[in-house]
Parts: structure tokens; sequence; C-alpha cells
């Protein structure tokens, strides 16, 4: 980021600080992480196909044999695991994986045990989304068909066909009546979840283009998340891509105004930042957070909903792949390429 | 042993795949007007003869997502390794339909190079020889071609197909009339029909005093490019009467459907018309397989519209006889890291690499080599470049210890020391 100092927050917003607190090593190039509701533990994938129960206890912090004890080895994918959720009710695991199962787990015990595993989805499951009252759950992948599953009984309700591509991307709406889905060419697809009919369809063409010289796609839906109020929806992507096959992508979003379906408003980061946006919340109304990571490192990046560029970018350790927050959206977890798990502080304000 | 008359000076290069490319060819419309089809008399020419199909993925195919999975492991991906029609021997999921093709294959898993940059590396892979100041080696289709080149064929001896006109195909110090004929989209080279109201007579007329001028320059003056040039028109004049060949919309549409209707399925439909036909030379390029960026993405993408293609190809070629007199190799410039990197992506890897070989002379369903679990290391079977090549030479029937005589000297077909490898040869 050569405008701006690595960490900083510019005088016109709020206060804004992050400082890495836990740090665990797994040893594995982590991809996704999701924290338990009670905030014990954080769950991530690994490269080795593996998740990891990683205790966040403080009694966790010295020396390396007890470290290792503090992590637990759950198998049970053929692939990656791409996609995990916990309820907040603290029973329930999910995990979707590239070997396009979807397994229920009962965190109920001692340890995770599987309840009910599915071959969901034809290829990769990319994403899942848990309904705002957790009755529901939407998972979606590279056969372009999103699912929804009743989360208790761990059953398929309903079939969702229009995307002509991979889907990336899936989230709720707040009032739960609408699910959307984003894909490789960051079509956003706004789907009834009574009728399961597609609404509308949304297009963001600054994230998306074909390389002609290659024949590849250059998109992809990587982050999508609706502010408290659902007023408006923030897509993240891939902006430009000076050398696509090299790495020497740009980061960016489109805010949506979600009613009108229109533009509200188009973001990057100053420098041009070379990396990838893997995740995006919104905290607040306001504030838009996104996780990256790729060729110049890892960066928790905040934007204003209302400003082209970012006020507050915090240069993480490592390349992070994912990001979670906890319910009060105080601590968030990243999933590192180094292999290791760390847990960050977040003050606003 | 064919003459050669190149004596190193750049007006070689242009030559007959220019001319090719950018000449017309006034003479034949009397020859084609009725029709006749390439693939009419293709049967004719392609019994016996051997033949060369390299298709050529460009960049670097990852070997862990194609003939050499390594699933479970932390270099593996996420993709799953699937049966093949070869009991034991998987290959990655991303490869459904060739995997019911490999009982017509080889795979070699124990390629170790020396060249980690794209340059060099295609040179290393496309010559069999190492990139040197003041070599000038010729590509493989290029010196296939000057062994394998029938001696009436209507067609260029090797053509190289692709999406840009970027690569070439070569000749080398065999000069332009082996190097190859950019396909360029699949395009045939341009003006192979005369001008619009030209009459036949006139055509012929033509022709006829071309050719009076050119015997007379012979005399007086006959040198490699003087040749060429003749040579040049004769093929020309020789390629109109089977532009038929060229045309894929004489493909039933079912057909132009089963390869795929993108430029790589269009390319291997063209590939199979013109094996038919008895070019015994082709080079089919597929590309975007650099991915330092998101690999898996890449694979998904490239590999994709390759497996379902070249499936297709592989069972036509069986279907029609032409394996048994077609060697297929499935190559790359080099192959990628087993580790990933920070951006999802794999890297150059030269260590421990994969490619396979099929058809004409091959064991088909042999697996040569192997790597360790994690793929890093060769633990089994090392072989290089030189090796690779005295295997495809043997298939073919070429002998790679003969040498072509360039300006007097004799320069081995293949890299000498090295020798085939049998356990892959029928």
């Amino acid at each position: 980021m050569s405008d701006a100092p690595a960490n900083s927050s510019s005088d016109n917003q709020l206060a804004t600080t992050v400082e890495v607190t836990v740090e665990r090593n797994v040893g594995k190039p982590l991809l996704r992480c999701c924290f338990d509701s009670a905030e014990k533990y954080v769950y991530a994938a690994g490269q080795d196909r593996n998740i990891w129960k990683i205790s966040l206890s403080d009694n966790a912090e010295k020396g390396e044999a007890a470290q290792k004890e503090l992590v637990t080895e759950l198998q049970a994918h053929e692939g990656w695991v791409l996609a995990l959720a916990t309820t907040a009710n603290g029973q329930t695991l999910l995990s979707g994986g590239s070997d396009g199962r979807l397994i229920w787990w009962s965190l109920e015990g001692a340890q995770p045990q599987i309840v009910k595993q599915v071959d969901a989805h034809q290829g990769w499951i990319r994403d899942m989304a848990l309904s705002p009252d957790e009755q529901l759950l939407a998972t979606g992948g590279n056969d372009g068909t999103v699912k929804i599953w009743d989360v208790r009984e761990a059953k398929l309700l309903q079939i969702i066909k229009g995307h002509p591509c991979h889907i990336y991307r899936l989230t709720f709406h707040p009032d739960g009546k609408q699910l959307i889905s984003g894909d490789l060419t960051c079509h956003i697809q706004c789907w009834d979840l009574d009728s399961g009919k597609s609404l509308r369809e949304l297009h963001t063409p600054s994230l998306h283009r074909i390389d002609k010289n290659h024949n590849l796609h250059l998109g992809g839906t990587r982050g999508l998340t609706f502010d408290e109020s659902g007023k408006y929806l923030a897509v993240s992507g891939l902006r430009a891509a000076p050398n696509y096959l090299g790495g020497e992508v740009q980061p960016g979003n489109v805010i949506l105004d979600f009613a009108k379906g229109e533009v509200h408003k188009e973001q990057k980061t100053k420098g041009n930042l070379a990396t990838v946006p893997w995740e995006s919340f919104f905290i607040g109304d306001q504030t838009l957070m996104v996780a990256m990571g790729g060729k110049e490192g890892g960066h928790l990046v905040f934007w204003n909903l209302d400003k082209e560029d970012e006020f507050y970018a915090f240069k993480l350790p490592d390349a992070a792949r994912d990001m979670a927050f906890n319910a009060r959206k105080n601590r968030i977890a990243t999933a590192h390429e180094d292999g290791k798990l760390r847990i960050s502080t977040l003050k606003i304000g | 042993m064919k003459k050669n008359y190149h004596c190193g000076s750049a007006e070689h290069l242009l030559a007959r795949r220019s001319f090719l490319q950018n000449t017309c060819v006034a003479g034949g419309s009397l020859l084609f007007s009725g029709g006749l089809s390439g693939l009419a008399s293709a049967g004719e020419l392609a019994t016996g003869q051997k033949k060369l199909l390299i298709i050529f993925l460009d960049g670097g195919l990852s070997q862990l997502e194609s003939w050499d999975p390594k699933p479970g492991t932390q270099e593996g991906g996420p993709f799953r390794a699937i049966q093949t029609s070869v009991p034991g021997l998987n290959i990655s999921e991303l490869l459904p339909y060739t995997a019911q093709q490999m009982h017509h294959l080889a795979v070699i898993r124990s390629l170790q190079t020396t060249e980690n940059d794209h340059t060099p590396a295609k040179y290393l892979l496309e010559t069999g020889r190492n990139l040197k100041e003041g070599a000038d080696f010729p590509y493989l289709g290029a010196a296939a071609a000057s062994r394998l080149e029938p001696a009436d064929g209507d067609l260029p001896p090797y053509v190289v197909i692709q999406t840009s006109s970027y690569h070439l195909g070569h000749g080398g110090f065999l000069g332009s009339r082996y190097a190859g004929v950019n396909l360029v989209r699949g395009k045939p080279p341009r003006n192979l029909t005369p001008p619009e109201g030209l009459a036949a007579e006139e055509v012929r007329r033509r022709i006829a005093l071309r050719g009076m001028l050119d015997q007379r320059l012979t005399r007086s003056r006959r040198t490699a490019d003087t040749e060429a040039y003749a040579s040049s028109y004769q093929m020309a004049e020789r390629m109109s009467r089977k532009k038929d060949v060229f045309d894929l919309s004489q493909e039933p549409e079912r057909e132009q459907e089963r390869y795929g209707t993108h430029d790589f399925g269009r390319h291997c439909l063209l590939a199979r018309r013109l094996l038919e036909a008895g070019l015994p030379c082709i080079q089919v390029r597929h590309r975007a397989y650099d991915s330092h960026f998101e690999n898996f993405n890449i694979h998904l993408e490239t590999l994709g519209e390759f497996d379902r293609t070249f499936a297709t190809l592989m069972e036509d070629l069986h279907q029609r006889g032409l394996l048994e007199s077609t060697l297929v190799a499935v190559m790359s410039e080099m192959g990628r890291t087993p580790k990933i990197n920070n951006q999802m992506g794999r890297d150059h890897w030269t260590k421990a690499w994969s490619m396979v070989l099929g058809g004409c002379g091959i064991q088909a369903g042999a697996v040569y080599g192997k790597t360790d679990e994690r793929g890093m290391e060769i633990v089994d079977g090392k072989m290089n470049q030189a090796d690779l090549f005295h295997t495809i030479y043997s298939a073919i029937g070429i002998d790679a210890t003969e040498s072509f005589q360039v300006g007097g000297k004799d320069i081995p077909i293949a890299e000498p020391v090295h020798g085939p490898i049998e356990d892959l040869l029928t």
C-alpha cells in the first residue's frame, strides 16, 4: 500500500485499531475459519483436508507441545473444506468441501461427532450461509445450484437453479426472505425463498471480464455481505488484473443500493494493493471490512460505504485466506497461509 | 537424408511458411471447383504413414491436477483422484473423460528438466536441446516432418494450430521448408482461393509462366531460397486442391459439438481432419496453464475445456484406425510446484513432472516413473527431455542416432548418449 501507512486510520473517520492478540500454529496452511458461539474454539480448515478444532483458552499460550494439545484434528472430507459455519446455539458445526460433501457435526460432546453427511453438490461446495433465524442453510458451488437445507433436520428443502457458472458466495438478506448468490461472472441473483424464483439480477461489471488472450474469466464474487439494515449489499472482487496468471490483481468493492438495485459506490484500495479479497463483513451500517491475502501479504481493510478509498488498513503478519467475526464483532479470526490462526481485537471509536 | 541448402542467412527465414500464410495461389481454381474433399483421399494417404500430433499445454500444466495427483497431502490441492480405464492407474478428477481413454495412453511421471523459465524451457521441450547462443535446432514437429513428409503430399508437412501467431514451429537449421505453418484460430493459409473473376485458363497460363521463369532462374542461380520459393508455390498450388480439409463447416454439427464449440475443440477437430488427410506433423496449442495465481480455479477452466475435447479426439483417432500410425504427445514446457503459494497458485517446477504419450509405437496403459508421496522428488525412472525425444522418435520410426547434415557438419537428431525408454515402447 504505497499511499498510506500499512496500519493507519485517516483523520476524518472514527479511530480504528486492530491488534493481534492470539496466535495458534496448526502447522498446515489454513483456508477457512469460524468461531464457536461461546468463543472457546475456532474451527479452521486446512490444506491437508482436515478441520482443526483450535482452543482459545488463555492457558494455551505456553510452549509448542502445549499448543498442539489444544488443536484437534477432524477428518471427514476427501477434498478441501471450503465452507464452515457454526450455529449460535453452539450445537452444530457445518462443513462443505471440494468433494461436494456437506457434513453436520454435533458439538455437544467432548469432541465433534458426525451426525449426517450427504453428497450435496456435483463438484465443490464453495460457500454456505445460515439464515438470520438459523433455521435454514444455503449451500452453493461449482454445479451452479443453490440448495436450501433444514438445519435441525439435516434435510434438503429446495434446489434453486439459475447460475450458468460456479457460485462463489451466498448471503441471506437480514429480513430472512431473500437469498443472494454471486457467481464467477459477478452476476448477483436475488432469490425469493418461498418460491425459489429469481426476483432480479444485479450486475457488477467492474468486477468481471474475459481475458481474451488466455480465454479465462477474471472475476469471482469474493465477498457478499449486507449491512445490518439490509439497505446496502457489498460485493467484493477483483477490479483489475494487469497480470492475472501472475497474481497482479487489484481488489475492489461494489456497494449496491439494494432497494434501488443501483451502484452506490465503487471502491478500491488507495495504492491498488495486489491482493485478493477473501471475506467481507459490515460493522454496523457504515463500515465495510474485508480480509485480504495475496502477493502483497495479508490485510484487514476498512471502508466507509460512501467513500472510494479505505480509511484504515491493518497489515497482518501473513496472507489471510478467510476471516470470521465473533457475535459481538470485536474479535476477528483469520486463517493464514503460514499455518497459523490469528485472533485480533478490534476497536472502533 | 534430405539435402539442406541452409546457409544460416536471415533470408532463409522468408520462405515457404510465410509464403503460404501471406500470398495467394493464383492457380488451382480448376482443381477444386469440383469440391474434391480433402478427406476423400485421406485414407490413401494415411495408410501406413507415421504421424505425430503434439498437444502443447502452454505455460506448464500442473502434474498434480492431471497425471500425478497426490490427494490427501498438504500439496495435493482440493481435487480427488479418479480411476481410469487402466486398472490401478488414477488421475485427477479434472479429467473424467480422458480417464476413460487412458488405455490408449502411457503416463510418464518422472520427467526432470533443467530450465525453469518459459522461453528456455519451451525451447528445451520443443527441440530437446538447451537454448544456447548460435544454436538453431528445429522444433520437434519440424524435425519429425523432415523424416515423415510424404513424397507427394498436398499439405504442408507441419502445421501449428493455435489462437495467436506468437509461436511459429521453428524449422531451425532445417530451414523454412519444415517450419510449422501457423493456422491461427484454425484458419487455413490465406488466399487458397484465386481472385474472383480469374478464369481457369488464365490461372493455368500464369502457373505455366511462373514455372518457366522458375526453371530459368534455377538454371543460373540455384539456391536454397529459389528452391524454397519454387517448392512453396508448388505446395500452395497443391494445397488449393485440399482447401476443403480446413473447412470445419463440412463436419456435421453433432461432430462439432462433440469436440466443443470453443477454439480448442475446433482446433482438435481440424487436427483430426488434417491427420486423416495425410498431414504428418501437427501441433495444437492450448493456453493459460501458467497458474501462479489461483491454480485450482484456472485448471478447472483450462482442463474443463481440454478434457472432453482431448478424449473425443483420442476416441476418434482410435475408432478411425489412426492411432496405430499416429503418436500423440501431451506436453508442456514444465510442471508446477507441489507447494501451493500464498496466492493459491503453483509456480514453475522442473524437478519431477509428468506428461503422456499414446498411439503409434507407445505401450498403451503404461505408467513410467514414480514420485514420492508429496510429489517433491522422483523415486523411480528419472528421465529428461533427451530421453523423451529419443522415445518419441523411436516410436514413429525415426532413428534418432542418425544425424542431420548442416553446413558439412553432422548434428545428431536427438541428444547423443541418451536413448529411448524401452518400457514406454511397444
